[in-house]
Parts: structure tokens; sequence; C-alpha cells
């Protein structure tokens, strides 16, 4: 779990606003603005060479989009859905490409993972907002105990439901920066710290497999 | 940022000219129709801001030296002397992917 700084030059994060202005579809998951960059096309060849040049030799890359978050949703993994159940899931990279730095960003990684892709956001207050693909799940589903929450980092998630944190603990507390990634294990739970949403925010998430 | 990948034949030259991000001219020329009638160039690849879009052709045009096909267009595959010209816009680019994607 690390950050690699320098992960985008400034020029490659403005590649990814300018192709996000030229693909048809943006989808409003009730959080953040979505869209799929099609990394598997013909067409994205050339980008998707250049984006795997920076990963390990032993990952692939099974997904590539852009958010531009509008507020912050709820505890979840990405690990892997009906489509890709039988991949050696690996990591999540992270990228802000639009940050201005006037509000500090964070991202929080728990200790607790799931290897399939599941989220809390109902159980944690958010209802339905955010969730296009992800199961729900239930702290009782998931078998959290109810160790309270250490407030140290309630700070950093008041857009969710103290009591609902409990069993959750903390691993790792990425501060966002322009160009830099933000690396965890895919089955890694985590979780957008709350933010204001006056400023733009927009990012690029890499989530790749083993091979 | 236009990137074009080509298959010569013979001794067509070519000089580019890059007007903007989105247009540029390739002047061809050179070509000796007596001696060497066959020579021939063929636009096999059109990047784009690294995406690849042979699609882009569509809004390409030419002019030529030869009476008969002094005005084309659409054209990647050239055996004459004269200028192409490539222009498109962003929301050409859109309409592209929209049509690959749906």
């Amino acid at each position: 779990m690390k950050q690699i700084d320098g992960f985008f030059t400034q020029e490659e994060c403005d590649w990814f606003l300018w192709y996000d202005t030229v693909l048809p579809e943006t989808r409003d998951n009730g959080l953040r603005y979505q869209t799929m960059c099609h990394y598997a096309q013909p067409f994205f060849a050339r980008k998707l060479a250049q984006l795997q040049a920076k990963l390990p030799v032993n990952e692939e890359i099974t997904t590539v989009n852009i958010n531009h978050d509008y507020g912050a949703g709820g505890i979840h993994s990405d690990g892997y859905l009906a489509h890709d159940q039988d991949d050696d899931i690996a990591n999540s990279y992270l990228i802000p490409i639009k940050y201005t730095g006037e509000e500090p960003y964070y991202t929080l990684v728990f200790e607790q993972y799931s290897e399939r892709a599941i989220t809390f956001n109902a159980e944690t207050g958010l209802g339905s907002k955010g969730i296009t693909t992800y199961k729900q799940t239930t702290r009782e589903e998931y078998g959290l105990d109810d160790t309270p929450f250490d407030k140290t980092y309630y700070g950093f998630l008041t857009h969710l439901d103290y009591d609902k944190l409990a069993g959750f603990t903390v691993e790792k507390v990425h501060t966002w920066a322009l160009g830099t990634a933000m690396t965890w294990p895919r089955k890694r739970f985590h979780v957008s710290a709350n933010f204001s949403g006056n400023y733009p925010r927009s990012s690029v998430l890499i989530l790749t497999r083993f091979v | 940022m236009i990137h074009l990948k080509f298959e010569t034949h013979g001794a067509l030259l070519i000089k580019r000219e890059n007007i903007s991000d989105t247009e540029i001219k390739l002047h061809f020329y050179g070509k000796n129709y007596k001696t060497n009638p066959d020579d021939h160039v063929i636009i096999k690849d059109i990047y784009y801001n690294d995406l690849h879009l042979n699609e882009l052709i569509a809004y390409s045009t030419m002019t030529t030296d030869n009476t008969d096909y002094a005005y084309l267009t659409a054209v990647d595959y050239i055996s004459f002397n004269g200028t192409w010209h490539l222009h498109f816009t962003d929301d050409d680019v859109k309409a592209i992917l929209k049509r690959k994607l749906t």
C-alpha cells in the first residue's frame, strides 16, 4: 500500500480530462459522474500500453474509468464482480487528475477486506447513492464486531453514521496529490473522506489483476 | 497531436504542414507520371491524441495536379502530386467514438 509520485504528468492528467469530453456517455451515480474509458477498445490500445508500462509486469489492467466526485462515497471493496469472478484480483490505483489543493482530500483504507465487490453504503447511511453494480451488504452479513471505531479517524468520515463504523480499523490514510497514484489491494475496504464539494475533484481509477 | 503512419511505394515525397492540433496538410510532390506511374502512398493509420481513429479519413480532402481528379474527398490512397488536407473538431471525434461505442 503506497503512493507513487508522478504517476501521471500534468499532460497526462489533462489528457484524461480531454478524453472525458469526447466520450459519449457519462453516468451520474448519485455521488459522482463516472465515465468508462473503454480501455479494451482498439482505438485505446496506444494509451493502454502507456498505462500498462507504469504498472508491475505481473499486473494487467481490467478497469479504467474517470470520476468527477461531488459527494463522498461509502465503504466498499473493488473486488470481483460476476464477469471477473475467476480473476486473481490485484490492486487499485486512484490518481487525482483535477485537484486545486484548496481543500485537502483523503482516501482511507481499512484492514478489513472482501474479495467480492461489496459496499456498506446503505448500512452506513448513504442509501443507494453511488451504487451501480456492487452488492450492498450489512454489518451482520459481513461479520463486523462491535469494537468502537477509532475517533481519531472519525473526523474524516463525518458523512457516515459513527455507530455503523464499529469493527472497522484504518490501516492507511492516503492524502491526495495531483498525478500521484494512491494504491491498495483491490480487496481492501476503502472510502473517501468527507469533502465540501466546493472545488473540482476528478480522478482516474485503474484496477488490475495478477497474471 | 495528429500522428500518421504511411505505407510508401516509390518516390512520392511528403512535406508536412502543421496548422493546428486538429488540422494538417500534407504536400505530396516529386512524382514522375511518365517514369514512375505506379508510385503511391497509403495512409495506414491516423492517431489523434493517442487514439487510433482511422475514421478521421472522412474529414480529409485532396487537391491534385490531375485535371480529372482535381478535388477528392476521404483519401487514403495518394497517387497524384497535390495537397492532402485533414481538418476536424473534437465534436467530430466525439461523433466517431459514439458510433464505435453504441
